[in-house]
């Protein structure tokens, strides 16, 4: 096995990880890799084609090898209607690995050798730059020199980004160099070399974010591992998005940004279900959750209750009684889920609630305080926080008689005397 | 008289919320037992009238705008009479009478009473316990009648007292016995 090295899948993750500029060509589950002629296979798993490697993975074992294809130099296809059908790896000077098919050997022959001489590895818009530098451009020196190349840069690149958006198919066949794109204004703005203000980097930033799957994962690609492989990509993309959302996003949500990820090949909710439920078996740092109201979020694992009891807990002891609608813009999540968040931190004893017309507003539960019948109410800021109508009428009461509480006319702001 | 301290807790807007998660909404109903106790022993109030009383200062906070709902009322009620500080007083369950104390307690006070004013061993009218001259200074000065048989009641159970009822009411004697 001198030809492949050693993959292991970390604690949290649920698949290996792909290098810059490589994506997903195929993938086929029930393979087994000998060395040589041997019998005993090295490892039973799914095998992936990348555009830069071959891998096998044992998730059982969270375990795999992968070679590059830039030293595979031939390939073989042993076709057999009884037994397994195998595809043979050839290094040269007879040197050679053995994968075992149980299904689909044909496809994965053809798609193989179809990369290889793609020779995909490659990176295409390098060359193709290079190219077009060498035979257009008349050498010359210093500042004008910089410019014109700068422009004929700009020009290819426009002429590209033009022509792909012509026709959906050019699109496809042009994702990758799209994405090559994109990640060199990625470059670019992390270097702080663009012009534009923060915001418009944060908007630029977040594009990126959308434009960057490259390779996602059909029932072509995968066939009847669809929804472990679907799974995988899920939990990978939501890594990125879930320390954003503050640990936690509601299932349509996901629905919607995993989908506006991907561009073409969308997915149905139900296919979306069916891949986070499988996070559990798969290993994934996150999992499915639902509340007793029925709602389900995906919550990252680091997430838990406790720190967001915290987080409100602090919420309320500095400004007050807090709703919902006032969670949400906090904690930048969607209404729902702040509400969800509350009735969990109200369910688990640390709020207890104001309910009127007026709306819900979520306290400290300082009925279970052990100094209930003494509170110091101005440790408790509560007077502060009672929604704006009832300040009015307590104004009307508090300057009639006397009572524990003055206002401040101008900062209508509550002082005590 | 009238001047009656609300505990702090009667300014917090949750507290006229009926809690929907149960431990929380033990510990406030206790709370809202104890306001209502003291309340209706600083007013000396037997009843509770679930219509009359809604607008009362017990249920109604215009300082933070908070009111305790009819069905916050009825439900806080019925926990009264599951503690034995209340009964019903009629099948609707629009009235209560509240116990502020328990047949018990009244039983325990009227012994003191009884001793200190060496009646034990002897036999007196439920009469001279509610409205005579020896009871004049005491908290049950004026109890109704119900509640003062039940409370001897309390103690001809621990085999301190010993009824003689008569179809007058208040020739209805009873007899304490020493501890």
């Amino acid at each position: 096995m001198q030809f492949f090295t050693q993959l292991s899948i970390e604690k949290g993750k649920t698949s290996f990880e792909l290098e810059k500029e490589e994506y997903q060509i195929l993938t086929q589950k029930d393979v087994s890799i000998h060395n040589g002629k041997e019998k005993k296979p090295k490892l039973k798993g799914v095998i992936y084609l990348t555009s830069k490697r071959l891998a096998i993975i044992d998730y059982s074992k969270r375990k795999g090898f992968s070679t590059f294809l830039s030293i595979v130099k031939k390939t073989n296809l042993e076709k057999s209607t009884f037994s397994h059908s195998k595809v043979i790896i050839n290094f040269g000077e007879d040197k050679f690995v053995t994968f075992s098919f149980k299904s689909n050997a044909t496809k994965f022959a053809e798609k193989l050798v179809e990369t290889l001489s793609n020779k995909t590895w490659v990176p295409k818009i390098v060359k193709e730059e290079k190219e077009v530098t060498s035979k257009d451009v008349t050498p010359k020196f210093g500042i004008e020199f910089l410019l014109q190349r700068e422009n004929q840069e700009r020009d290819s690149e426009k002429k590209l980004l033009t022509q792909a958006f012509t026709d959906l198919d050019a699109l496809m066949k042009n994702a990758q160099k799209m994405v090559n794109i994109a990640e060199k204004f990625a470059y670019a703005l992390h270097k702080g070399e663009t012009d534009g203000g923060k915001q418009e980097t944060d908007e630029f930033n977040s594009i990126l974010i959308e434009i960057g799957m490259v390779d996602p994962v059909t029932k072509e690609t995968s066939g009847d591992i669809y929804y472990d492989e679907l799974s995988r990509q899920v939990a990978s993309f939501l890594e990125k998005v879930l320390p954003k959302t503050g640990g936690m996003i509601s299932l349509a949500d996901a629905y919607c940004l995993f989908n506006r990820a991907r561009g073409t090949e969308l997915i149905s909710p139900d296919d979306l279900l069916k891949a986070c439920q499988l996070f559990q078996k798969l290993g994934a740092s996150m999992d499915l959750r639902k509340f007793d109201s029925g709602v389900i979020v995906i919550q990252s694992k680091s997430n838990n209750d406790e720190a967001n009891c915290k987080t409100i807990i602090h919420l309320i002891q500095k400004n007050g009684p807090i709703s919902p609608f006032e969670l949400a813009k906090k904690l930048k999540i969607s209404i729902n889920l702040a509400k969800e968040q509350l009735l969990n931190a109200e369910s688990n004893l640390f709020l207890c609630r104001d309910e009127t017309i007026e709306g819900l507003y979520f306290y400290e539960n300082f009925f279970l305080n052990e100094n209930v019948d003494n509170l110091d109410q101005k440790n408790l800021s509560i007077n502060e926080n009672i929604p704006k109508e009832k300040k009015e009428t307590s104004k009307k009461e508090t300057s009639k008689k006397e009572t524990f509480v003055t206002i401040n006319g101008e900062d209508d702001e509550w002082q005590f005397v | 008289m009238n001047n009656f301290n609300f505990p702090s807790y009667y300014n917090l807007p949750p507290f006229f919320t009926i809690q929907p998660v149960q431990a929380t909404r033990e510990k406030q109903l206790k709370l809202w037992i104890d306001l209502v106790l003291a309340f209706t022993k600083h007013f000396k109030k037997y009843t509770i009238d679930i219509q009359e009383d809604s607008k009362s200062s017990l249920f109604n906070n215009e300082k933070i705008n908070r009111n305790l709902n009819d069905e916050g009322i009825r439900l806080l009620l019925e926990e009264l009479v599951k503690h034995g500080h209340g009964e019903w007083l009629d099948k609707s369950k629009a009235s209560c009478r509240i116990i502020w104390r328990t047949f018990d307690e009244w039983g325990k006070m009227i012994y003191k009473w009884a001793d200190k004013n060496g009646l034990v061993g002897q036999v007196c009218t439920v009469y001279e316990i509610r409205e005579g001259d020896l009871a004049q200074e005491e908290e049950f000065y004026g109890l109704d009648y119900d509640t003062t048989i039940k409370a001897l009641e309390a103690l001809e159970k621990q085999n301190l007292a010993k009824i003689f009822k008569s179809e007058n009411s208040d020739e209805t004697g009873v007899k304490f016995f020493t501890q």
